[in-house]
């Protein structure tokens, strides 16, 4: 009982703190609400570490975004060339994160879809999209950090990529004629069979576009309702803090979870895709 | 809008960042972890494999062993019967040698005590002679006092 007191006591310090605080950080553009959010979450070349430093513009025409992917670059490359060593029969630290990681996607994603013999190959690239997109998103949920994924053009070139692979693969598995035969449904007249060909091959663009669009939006959203619940504080009064911090520390909880779960989406999604596309429709 | 605004640069950026990641750990990084991986598989199949071999080589032993209590106890079972079989036909044998050598020394004290009765007998029948003898002498030496009957008494005595 007294412990939870003692933590109670706690949050409620903090949060009045925050109350006290935030308006001396309050953006300058006052009553533009949709302006300052869309601020925080937009690709841009400015970076804030901390709240009251200086800013921080980026040289060479570097966006934030662009930023945010290479920096996911150098993070993963880093932590796989320094922790996984060769011939190592009992992996400690960060090397059992990372084996933990890929055997994830190697058993969960890309030998039940593709198979054994199949999906070997393509376990480096899966496993790379899944941590590439894993870390991307995790990193934008760290304050003054941007979420690359939340950009539609981040997400639109890693779909296209996808589709590219889609088609590249299909028809190099099956050929050019049977790549297209294999859209057309067996058992119903030409008419039909030729306008659900149709339907099918623009089934490969929708997929891709809602693989793009699904991404981006999740991690839009999640971040413009942790903002949106934050500036509440700033609109309504500071006293709202009390909701909204709550409110806000839970969707960022959440966001965590959607963060690991859209990147798990994503590679699964695309995994079924490349699967479908290169594989006889009897085999699949 | 903002929001859907085309960036053609970015998206090239996207694709050039993941292409040197993917490179990088295709080149560098999986090859080794997935050795690796496969590697301790590899180890762990094995050992599992040497532990079915070791479960199936135990339960082997343990029907073998079951089997040879089996027979030794089958065999302790024979060997009892034919021990308790060859001691009761002992048993019987030194009781028939007992009862013969028995019914041997009876016949043998039998023989003995009748020549010793014989014996005795003999003796006795001798003393009982003597002692009539005797007996007869002295009577007639007291009861027959003339000369006639001494005669005749020593002349029967004769005869005797």
């Amino acid at each position: 009982m007294r412990v939870r007191l003692h933590y109670s006591i706690k949050i409620i310090v903090v949060l009045i703190l925050i109350m006290v605080v935030s308006p001396a950080f309050a953006n300058d553009e006052g009553d533009d609400v949709s302006g300052t959010l869309f601020h925080h979450v937009l690709n841009g070349n400015e970076i804030t570490l901390f709240p009251g430093t200086p800013v921080i513009i980026l040289p060479y025409g570097i966006s934030v975004h662009g930023f945010m992917l290479f920096l996911s670059v150098v993070i993963i490359a880093g932590l796989f060339l320094f922790s996984i060593k060769k011939g190592v029969r009992k992996p400690r630290g960060m090397a059992v994160f990372l084996e933990s990681i890929v055997i994830f996607v190697r058993d969960d994603i890309v030998y039940p879809i593709m198979g054994r013999e199949k999906g070997e190959g393509w376990l480096a690239f899966f496993s790379t999209l899944f941590i590439f997109l894993s870390t991307i998103n995790l990193l934008g949920l760290i304050p003054a950090f941007k979420t690359a994924t939340g950009n539609i053009n981040v997400t639109s070139a890693l779909a296209i990529m996808v589709f590219l692979l889609m088609f590249i693969i299909g028809i190099k598995n099956l050929g050019l004629f049977r790549f297209f035969k294999n859209l057309y449904p067996e058992g119903v007249s030409p008419g039909i069979g030729i306008f659900v060909t149709f339907l099918e091959f623009f089934g490969l663009f929708t997929k891709s576009i809602v693989l793009s669009l699904r991404l981006f939006a999740n991690m839009f959203a999640g971040h413009l309702a942790i903002l949106s619940f934050l500036v509440l504080i700033f609109v309504i009064n500071p006293f709202f803090g009390f909701v909204a911090v709550p409110f806000a520390v839970f969707t960022y909880t959440l966001e965590v979870l959607v963060a690991l779960l859209q990147a798990f989406v994503f590679t699964l999604l695309s995994c079924i895709f490349i699967m479908m596309t290169s594989t006889p429709e009897g085999e699949q | 809008m903002e929001l859907f605004k085309l960036d053609p640069g970015l998206a090239i950026w996207t694709w050039i960042a993941f292409g040197i990641l993917f490179f990088i750990l295709w080149k560098f990084a999986f090859p080794v972890l997935i050795g690796n991986i496969k590697e301790r598989e590899k180890l762990i199949a094995k050992s599992v494999d040497d532990a079915d071999e070791i479960e199936k080589r135990l339960k082997e032993i343990n029907i073998e062993y079951a089997e040879i209590i089996k027979k030794a106890r089958t065999e302790a079972d024979g060997i009892l019967l034919e021990t308790r079989k060859e001691s009761d036909l002992l048993k019987r044998k030194l009781l028939l040698k007992a009862e013969e050598e028995a019914a041997d020394i009876v016949i043998q004290i039998k023989d003995k005590m009748s020549k010793e009765r014989e014996a005795l007998l003999l003796a006795l029948q001798g003393e009982i002679a003597d002692f009539v003898c005797n007996t007869s002498a002295q009577i007639v030496e007291t009861s027959f006092t003339s000369e006639k009957d001494h005669d005749w008494a020593m002349e029967l005595v004769k005869t005797l």
